[in-house]
């Protein structure tokens, strides 16, 4: 007998999708995808444990301090700036966060160093025009979007700052006004060359959130903002600043965009793009997933990755894999 | 807008269809100023659907501010499904034009489990105590930690004390061991947390166990807080410690509008966090179902939701408004009897004392489309284990084959554990394998056995230890079990390694390197480090070793991969306590070797954690996985249907555990507002736990609901009574049920 005729009536069932709306975070997910497709399927979906995180360490040890400065300067607005001594101090204590928080890192004492370096001379330099202007840090955007292919998905990313007319109050090479409202991002290392994809990335990024900033409140930012740190480490210029000079003898250190709307629609259908692209990676049978990038990918990058050893992208796979330990 | 143009736009976004049953609708129309909402929802009652509704109404009839809305839920899952739900719905209202739709974001919203909640909320206010503090995720972290700690209680030997708890048997001749210690431990701590328990009273009672365990929670909390740690538990401390605060009050400002998803697993802390988020004005709305509270182990306490009436009373001074959600749109109407009759006239769920189930509460209608004039409740009931599984294979096989069902996903198997042995459900899962009909069973607990696992944990342990200090007790100490464990581990590498010489030879030359790395007596510490002076960690030595054959395969294969991955994941949990993973050396009798400590922590903690059984890591967006049948523990299954569900091993009894001991033992402790009266025996509250399982467990069914098992003789309690209160035991009695036996 068969099981169908114990079954009167039965109706074939069809078979349902879960609904689920993935959120995509700018930083973590996009722009970690277009730097490298294997690193973030395995670290950013996969969900392996690196066993370093020097390039998170860095520019998360760099932000917390400069965000803790803002929030006390915000609460004792005639407080003097912190000296060098005290930076350090507070560089320390943001260490020893982190690594409770299980970051890990790789010369850290170095790396202490020349954060609290990086952040004396850019607190030095801009600190008294640029803290009264903060409004808000770690200013947070998220908004339901579509791709054009009609997928929905949640759109994430936090502006380390939302201000007031900083580059007015600084006196930076461009038109500004006292009523502008910007929105500024620290970047840990070096301006990248012009055209440089990791550039072309952060430029993306600015123009996503400027676009995120408007449908939040309506308008666009006057300007998005990145501050590259990194150039401040260079102590022939420092000298130069140090002798009245300001800030503009480091001219990569402020990197402003103005949003348009040509170039936040390019930057916006990028990002829609590079979701489509994750999503589809998703969807393929497990052992055809995040392969290694057919374009190149930064050094620092893959000698950063774990999982350089058997990659295509990385040249000196096999003879590292080889290496004892 | 009113709620009539809110319902107006409602039907317009649905081709004129009012998506609501008038149950749904009276939640809807509740006034919230007037009293909190109390949503006693069934299962397969639109819960979700409800939530969602209410939540736009709020948003736009109430014109509550959606920053100002707190909507939480019990899994990563389940938040992602609810705020997915949201933005899908409020789209709906966009398309159709409904005024004030497009004027707000799902995203502004604070949607979330509590957890995830309490922890964004206190990194963004940056509050001192929790900012950049690092959650113990899981049982086996907060394990690590408590051994990391040497909390005291490892160190207790007193049988009483352990048996007291219920975590040995009174008249048992030997303490607990490290692990189960550790494990006790976690338990013990949690409970005294989400409780808030009066601390010095303990200390006070003069009771020497009681104040044991007082001095052990203060030196496990001194130590959380000495190493920037927290527990889940914890976390919502610190969030209710923030909104007593002077800034958490001013965050606060009047309240926020609180939604809380099944309420019926919320513990103590939680409920205090509730109503304090609520503030005086008391806009808060709960939903759950008590039939459905599972998580007692972890402190649930169902009188949250049995009881919301009395502690809105007692809170805010007012009654909330009961709305009962009984229309069950899921199941065919044969297995909508069956779990009314259940339920309801089951004898451990009637006291007259105590509030079991929620009052007032109707049994479900069936209102689904699934009408098949068949018989929807079946019983295989053999007297062998492997003649039922033969059943159960042939029955699945032939739901497919006859396209009963379209995928093997449409069908689960669910029971209290999933362990593949024989005393739980190895017999079934076996017989499926060996029909090579494909199956997914994530909590089996045998990660730890797959042979790759064991293969890649004894490469890194020749690595570390080539000399097998592990087995010398001078050296290392540890239980035989863990002994025996990495002597399987190890043999599993041996295996692998004649066939890949490219690992073998790498394992060989790091042997060597560890012998000669240099060993400098002038410094306190010396470590064992790569070329440029890189510190060596055992999650890098992972990494190495993942890139070599057979495990660089492994890692593409979607069971080993994954299984690969926990071993990553729990090394990279260890090493976060044990310094970072970084490895001591000292000199040994053929050059430089592993410090002893650093051997004795890597096996007596990371392989004595691992060894006592790991499950498959769960992905956290997705529970099904098409094309394979689901093999779930009943815990697992809850929020999910499936068109057919077999109930496997339904002879399952309660048990009395320290579950039920501890909610007795800490109850003169516990600071909370509201407490029931009094509490049923602890044998009664087992049998209720066990109900309920069962009562879940039927509840998944669509289609066909089919108990699977031996001892029939032993189904008492998972059949329940008759209407007319005579037992079920006999197959005449349950076929005058409507059950049929194939």
């Amino acid at each position: 007998m068969s099981l169908k005729s114990l079954l009167p009536g039965w109706t074939v069932p069809l078979v349902k999708n879960e609904v689920r709306i993935r959120s995509y975070s700018t930083t973590a997910d996009v722009l970690a995808f277009r730097r490298c497709r294997r690193q973030y399927g395995y670290f950013g979906v996969r969900g392996f444990s690196s066993a370093t995180s020097t390039q998170l360490y860095f520019g998360t040890l760099v932000h917390d301090v400069l965000d803790r400065i803002t929030r006390d300067r915000r609460a004792a607005p005639t407080r003097a700036l912190p000296s060098e001594e005290e930076i350090q101090q507070l560089v320390q204590e943001a260490h020893d966060r982190l690594i409770r928080s299980g970051v890990r890192t790789f010369n850290a004492p170095l790396m202490r160093e020349k954060a609290a370096r990086l952040i004396h001379r850019f607190v030095h330099l801009v600190g008294e025009a640029f803290f009264p202007h903060i409004r808000q840090t770690e200013y947070r955007l998220e908004r339901a979007l579509k791709t054009p292919q009609g997928r929905d998905y949640i759109l994430q990313g936090v502006v380390d700052i939302l201000a007031g007319a900083v580059s007015h109050a600084l006196g930076l090479n461009f038109p500004t006004s006292e009523v502008d409202e910007e929105i500024w991002d620290y970047k840990s290392g070096r301006m990248p060359a012009k055209g440089a994809s990791e550039l072309v990335d952060y430029e993306y990024q600015m123009q996503v959130y400027a676009e995120l900033y408007r449908q939040q409140t309506g308008h666009f930012p006057a300007r998005a903002v990145l501050i590259f740190l990194g150039e401040l480490d260079d102590d022939e210029l420092w000298k130069l600043a140090l002798k009245g000079k300001g800030p503009g003898v480091f001219p990569r250190l402020f990197y402003p965009l103005h949003p348009s709307p040509v170039r936040v629609k390019a930057a916006m259908q990028d990002f829609h793009n590079t979701v489509e692209l994750i999503e589809e990676e998703r969807a393929k049978p497990y052992e055809k997933q995040w392969a290694a990038p057919s374009h190149s990918v930064e050094e620092q990058t893959c000698e950063a990755c774990d999982i350089r050893f058997r990659c295509s992208s990385f040249p000196q796979a096999s003879k590292q894999r080889r290496d004892a330990l | 807008m009113d709620i009539k143009q809110f319902l107006n736009g409602m039907r317009a976004a649905h081709g004129g269809h009012l998506p609501l049953s008038s149950e749904q609708e009276r939640a809807l129309r509740h006034d919230h100023r007037a009293a909190p909402l109390w949503i006693i929802a069934g299962p397969g009652t639109g819960k979700t659907h409800t939530l969602v509704w209410l939540v736009l109404k709020r948003l736009l009839v109430d014109r509550v501010a959606p920053e100002r809305v707190f909507l939480t839920t019990f899994t990563r899952k389940a938040a992602t499904e609810l705020e997915s739900r949201l933005v899908l719905s409020r789209q709906k209202l966009v398309d159709a034009k409904v005024p004030g739709a497009d004027g707000f974001e799902v995203t502004q919203l604070c949607i979330g489990t509590l957890h995830s909640l309490c922890s964004r909320i206190l990194q963004d206010v940056r509050y001192p105590p929790a900012f950049r503090i690092r959650v113990l995720e899981d049982e086996m972290a907060q394990q690590f930690f408590v051994r990391r700690s040497s909390n005291p209680l490892l160190r207790c030997d007193d049988i009483s004390f352990w048996s007291r708890f219920g975590f040995i048997e009174a008249d048992a001749r030997f303490p607990p061991n490290t692990a189960a210690r550790c494990e006790a431990a976690c338990q013990l701590f949690n409970r005294m947390t989400e409780n808030s328990v009066d601390l010095q009273a303990m200390l006070d009672s003069g009771d020497e166990h009681l104040q044991r365990l007082a001095e052990a929670y203060k030196s496990y909390e001194e130590k959380l807080t000495e190493r920037q740690r927290t527990d889940q538990a914890h976390l919502q401390r610190y969030f209710l410690d923030f909104l007593s605060s002077a800034e958490g009050r001013a965050w606060k400002a009047e309240g926020f509008t609180v939604l809380v998803d099944e309420y019926q697993d919320t513990n103590p802390i939680q409920e205090q966090v509730y109503f304090t988020l609520a503030g005086a004005q008391g806009d808060l709305t709960v939903v759950g179902d008590d039939d459905q509270s599972l998580y007692r182990f972890r402190g649930a306490t169902v009188e949250s939701l049995v009881e919301f009436d009395r502690a809105c009373q007692v809170r805010l001074n007012r009654k909330p408004l009961p709305v009962y959600l009984s229309e069950n749109r899921r199941s065919h109407p044969g297995i909508v009897a069956w779990v009314n009759r259940f339920i309801g006239a089951h004898p451990d769920m009637v006291d007259t004392s105590v509030r079991v189930r929620a009052p007032g509460k109707p049994a479900l209608s069936a209102t689904s489309d699934i009408l098949g004039a068949y018989k929807s409740v079946w019983a295989i009931a053999e007297r062998k284990t492997p003649d039922a599984a033969t059943k159960v294979v042939s029955m699945i096989r032939d739901l497919k084959r006859e396209g009963l069902v379209q995928d093997y996903s449409q069908i689960a198997l669910l029971s209290f554990s999933t362990r593949e042995t024989s005393h739980s459900i190895g017999t079934y899962t076996k017989a499926l394998r060996e029909a090579k009909i494909p199956l997914y069973n994530p909590r089996s607990n045998t990660a730890h056995k797959d042979e790759r696992f064991l293969g890649m944990l004894g490469a890194l342990s020749n690595i570390l230890d080539p000399d097998s200090a592990y087995q010398d007790s001078a050296v290392v100490r540890l239980p035989n079990g863990v002994i025996d464990y990495v002597d399987r581990a190890r043999s599993a590498y041996a295996a692998l390694a004649p066939s890949h010489p490219e690992l073998a030879r790498y394992v060989d030359a790091s042997i060597q390197a560890v012998r000669r790395a240099r060993y400098d007596g002038s410094k306190d510490h010396n470590y064992l480090t790569r070329q440029g002076g890189r510190r060596v960690t055992g999650s890098g030595l992972l990494y190495k070793l993942l890139a070599h054959e057979p495990f660089a395969s492994e890692l593409t294969d979607p069971e080993g991969g994954e299984r690969l991955k926990v071993l990553n994941l729990v090394l990279a949990e260890y090493e976060s306590l044990f310094y970072d993973g970084e490895l001591k050396l000292e000199p040994g009798e053929e050059g430089t070797r592993l410090f002893g400590r650093t051997l004795q922590n890597f096996y007596g903690v990371f392989a004595e954690g691992v060894h006592d059984g790991l499950n498959d890591p769960e992905d956290d967006e997705i529970s099904i996985i098409p094309g394979q049948v689901n093999v779930m523990t009943i815990h697992q299954a809850k929020g999910l249907e499936f068109e057919v569900v077999f109930v496997l091993r339904p002879d399952k009894q309660p048990f009395v555990g320290s579950t039920h001991i501890l909610e007795d033992e800490l109850d003169p402790y516990v600071r909370r507002l509201t407490r029931p009266p009094h509490r049923r025996s602890q044998e009664l509250r087992a049998a209720e736990d066990t109900v309920r399982l069962y009562f879940v467990a039927y509840s998944r069914a669509k289609r066909l609901l089919v108990l699977v098992g031996h001892e029939q003789g032993k189904w008492d309690r998972a059949l329940g009574r008759a209407e007319d209160g005579r037992a079920l035991t006999t197959k005449a009695a349950l076929q005058a049920q409507g059950v049929y036996f194939p």
